[in-house]
């Protein structure tokens, strides 16, 4: 083993590297945009007709796969991840406001403290007017001064009890406002599993079984199998369709056939042309994938 | 795969990983296609635009014929063709689509000068209009025909991925009159049997013909002298030599792929047959089988180094394949059925074609040599024989009565095909496809 | 009067005995092979014929003499389908044959192996000359010296009769016995 790779370290290390690279970038991938996408959300900004093979090969094992509960928790996965987003977004919304209202609050803090400092100044101003009074004698005047203090105390204590109320009240605000954010993520949640449960619904139902038969029995018409399509070729052909079934593109993507098992599908695919409408109009996809797999 | 291609195959592993961590991609519509039709492609051979003022020979005409006899293919009837294009430009394919074709072939030719012809011609897929070939041809009256069959081979090629095998040739036995007094001819015709021309004419028997792999030389079996002896013979000059006379047995010559020796069938006193080869320059026999059995009917492996041949040591003829190493012993393949012999190679080597009898009816059948396991019978008839190979292994051509003659008939090697065709009259016997280079 | 039917009787009985006489000599070659044998097709009356030297030829001849019903006129063995084996009812031939052969060293013979036209046409070589080794080593058996034997196998190459039938095919796999000159 060791000298095997000694006398190969050059594509040894290429390989080992380039599968590396392979697995660090499909870690960090995004499967839940899948879910996303169909949902019809916010336009996601990537070109929709660059399907991978891999992608594709999953979405296929994934459709054989017939366990409900697996599907499922996927959906509630999903779910939970978009309304987790969603919720991340929403927190992000209400950040902003509680800044916006640590901002009023602090400008209120500061005002106040202004205020008090100014009353304090008045205060002091006071006591110098008492001393001054006091040779003046007048109990109006310490009264007076003694008023003003009580005023001015009353005030920065009533200032103190408004800022806390509105701080209060902006607390409480806040909690409303999640409040509500979660009851209206509830209720899009709700609705958008509904809307995917039907949509799977109809993708495995009777509907879809007779929209894949439909459109199983026109290829198979249309198809001339050469004596090199035996049992054992497996291809795949990826073919765009607009409504009304008219084909607009064939494409053979992968293939272990030679060139007449690619030209017989690909013609296949275009004597086919126009193919059948979906009976359910959520049925129909632009995009289709044929896999050509001969046992016989 | 080979070393060089192996680092761009991991980059591009590598790339569509990342594609597929970057995309998303959308849960698609998934269909399986698991059954096709058996019928054969519709195409379309338009008549070529003919020169000015002449009406020489129907290449398309040939070509189409070519093409159906395939069993591949299916030309449209002329009389069914609304218009006449005669190049790329002229062909409008909704036409065509609508008359279901899925190709189309369109061309003309012109005469440069006296007997001398230039064709031109296109092949296009009528479903997407993409054009798939054009060539052009220089050639004379005498070569019209060949003309036909090169274009032919083009188009097979083209839609099928294999290599025609229409332009080469077949040689055969023909044996006329009655017994006693049979008249016996060796036979080299084109591969739809047009063009006979006899090379070799005997009142005694002539047997086994085996083409050089250079087609320049036949190999055969003649009892011109009252026994039998191997002759070899240049097709150009009709110049022809004794290879073996040796006492008792000489038959079933079989040239090995250098074309330097024959593997040969040869008796001993007590006329017991077994395998020797040939070496031609030297004439040194080597002997390759020691049995009391019937060991006959040798064929070389496609690297020289071992044989497969009928012999019946254990019985009945079964099939068996021997390394040419001293001292090696000889490995049975075939245990179905009490009767197989006539073993033939196929082109690419992954299997053997042969006589075997089912019920009592003698059938060709072929016999995969990667999956040793049963037989895939292929004909239907009941005294099927002589199995050959076209050289591109897509057909195979045989004997077999008709009306109580020997006529010849072709079968497709995956069996889906068959058809007879004219035979000369007379009785046709041991057809042999001649190699790429027949021509 | 007396004398003319005298005479007639006289000639009457004389040509009996000559008629007499001569179915006679008709017969007797047939019934012993080493007498010289009359052949009134060979020149006509007074014409004899010896044998040469070892007597080849005259023991051609001496074939060419026998009746229908000998064995020796019975120049094929059948065989069944797929064998080689002689069956017990030519026992007589090949005692005839080896009793020509031993008797007469200078002779040679050929036995020509057949078989009908089914299935492979060099097996069928080998087939043919597998018939005719076994005659040949039943002749052997006989004392029969193998210089005097050659043998050839023809296949399916050279039918008796045309068909694609078994009446066809049963005449056809064969070994023919021809002498050599």
């Amino acid at each position: 083993m060791a000298g095997f790779l000694r006398e190969n370290s050059r594509p040894a290390f290429l390989s080992i590297a380039l599968h590396g690279l392979i697995v660090v970038a499909l870690l960090f991938a995004t499967d839940f945009s899948l879910h996303r996408a169909n949902l019809g959300e916010q336009p996601v900004p990537i070109d929709a007709t660059v399907v991978d093979s891999r992608v594709v090969r999953a979405a296929i094992d994934e459709r054989n796969n017939a366990a409900r509960s697996a599907a499922q928790a996927r959906l509630a996965a999903a779910a939970q991840a978009a309304a987790r987003q969603q919720q991340l977004q929403a927190q992000q919304q209400q950040l902003a406001q509680q800044e916006r209202l640590a901002q009023q609050q602090l400008q209120a803090q500061h005002q106040q403290l202004a205020r008090q400092q100014a009353a304090a100044a008045e205060h002091a101003q006071a006591i110098a007017d008492a001393r001054v009074a006091r040779e003046a004698s007048t109990r109006a005047a310490a009264a007076a001064a003694r008023t003003a203090l009580a005023r001015h105390a009353a005030e920065a204590h009533a200032q103190r009890r408004a800022a806390a109320a509105t701080a209060k009240r902006a607390a409480e605000a806040k909690a409303l406002a999640a409040a509500r954010a979660r009851a209206a993520m509830q209720t899009d949640l709700q609705r958008q599993v509904a809307a995917e449960e039907h949509a799977d619904e109809v993708a495995r139902g009777p509907l879809a079984d007779e929209y894949r038969a439909a459109l199983q029995n026109r290829i198979i018409q249309a198809w001339i199998k050469p004596p090199a399509a035996h049992p054992g070729i497996d291809c795949l052909v990826q073919v765009s369709q607009v409504p009304g079934g008219e084909v607009t593109s064939a494409r053979v993507t992968q293939c272990n056939g030679d060139s007449a098992v690619r030209q017989s599908i690909q013609n296949a695919v275009y004597r086919a042309s126009p193919l059948p409408t979906p009976p359910d109009p959520s049925l129909f996809h632009r995009t289709l994938i044929l896999e050509f797999k001969p046992n016989e | 795969m080979n070393e060089k291609s192996r680092p761009f195959a991991l980059a591009l592993l590598l790339l569509a990983g990342l594609a597929a961590c970057a995309s998303p991609a959308h849960a698609a519509f998934v269909v399986q296609i698991t059954r096709g039709q058996d019928t054969a492609i519709p195409i379309a051979i338009v008549p070529f635009a003919a020169p000015p003022g002449a009406s020489p020979f129907d290449v398309a005409g040939l070509v189409a014929q070519d093409l159906d006899g395939s069993g591949r293919f299916k030309s449209m009837d002329r009389r069914d063709m609304i218009d006449l294009p005669h190049s790329g430009a002229e062909i409008s394919f909704d036409d065509w689509r609508r008359l279901n074709d899925d190709y189309i072939v369109v061309g003309g030719m012109t005469m440069p000068a006296p007997d001398r012809y230039d064709i031109a011609f296109e092949l296009y897929n009528v479903l997407t209009r993409q054009r798939l070939l054009g060539y052009q041809i220089h050639t004379d009256t005498a070569g019209l025909r060949l003309a036909g069959h090169q274009i032919a081979d083009k188009v097979f090629q083209s839609i099928l991925g294999i290599r025609g095998a229409f332009a080469t040739r077949v040689a055969y036995v023909l044996v006329l009159g009655h017994v006693p007094h049979r008249t016996f001819q060796l036979v080299v015709a084109d591969a739809d049997g047009a063009n006979p021309h006899v090379v070799m004419q005997s009142s005694q028997p002539l047997m086994s013909p085996a083409w050089s792999p250079d087609g320049k030389e036949l190999a055969y079996v003649s009892f011109e002298d009252k026994l039998p002896s191997i002759y070899v013979q240049v097709l150009k000059t009709g110049a022809r030599r004794v290879v073996s006379a040796t006492a008792g047995v000489n038959q079933a010559p079989a040239w090995s792929p250098d074309g330097r020796k024959l593997a040969v069938t040869l008796s001993n006193r007590a006329g017991n047959l077994d395998i020797y080869i040939l070496d031609l320059a030297t004439h040194a026999l080597t002997r390759v089988t020691h049995n009391p059995g019937i060991d006959t009917e040798p064929q070389w492996s496609n690297d020289g180094k071992s044989l497969y041949f009928t012999s019946d040591r254990d019985g009945g003829p079964q099939i068996f394949q021997v390394p040419l190493a001293p001292g090696s012993r000889p490995r049975r393949l075939t245990f179905q059925g009490s009767y197989n012999a006539r073993p033939r190679l196929s082109p690419d080597g992954s299997q053997l074609a042969l006589v075997t009898r089912v019920h009592g009816k003698f059938r060709i059948a072929t016999f995969d040599l990667q999956h040793h396991g049963g037989l895939r019978v292929l004909t239907h008839g009941r005294f099927d024989e002589s199995p050959s190979y076209a050289p591109n292994g897509a057909e195979i051509i045989y004997a077999t009565h008709a009306a109580g003659r020997g006529v010849l008939a072709l079968v497709s090697t995956d069996g889906r095909v068959q058809q007879t065709l004219i035979s000369p009259q007379g009785d046709v016997e041991e057809p042999v496809w001649g190699p790429f280079g027949s021509e | 009067m007396k004398r003319l039917t005298a005479m007639t009787l006289l000639l009457s009985g004389a040509m009996l005995l000559a008629a007499c006489h001569g179915k006679s000599a008709v017969k007797e070659p047939a019934s012993s092979a080493s007498e010289v044998p009359t052949n009134a097709a060979a020149g006509g009356a007074g014409t004899t014929m010896t044998p040469l030297g070892g007597g080849n030829s005259g023991s051609l001849q001496a074939i060419a003499q026998a009746g229908n019903d000998a064995p020796l006129d019975q120049r094929t063995i059948y065989f069944d389908f797929d064998r080689s084996e002689i069956k017990p009812q030519y026992d007589a031939v090949i005692a005839a044959y080896a009793k020509m052969l031993t008797a007469n060293p200078g002779l040679k013979i050929r036995l020509e192996g057949n078989t009908d036209d089914r299935g492979s046409r060099e097996y069928n070589i080998g087939l043919g000359e597998r018939r005719a080794q076994a005659v040949r080593r039943a002749l052997m058996l006989q004392g029969v010296a193998d210089a005097q034997i050659t043998t050839v196998s023809y296949g399916a190459e050279r039918p008796a009769v045309e068909g694609d039938n078994a009446a066809a095919w049963a005449m056809n796999r064969r070994v023919d016995m021809v002498y050599q000159p």
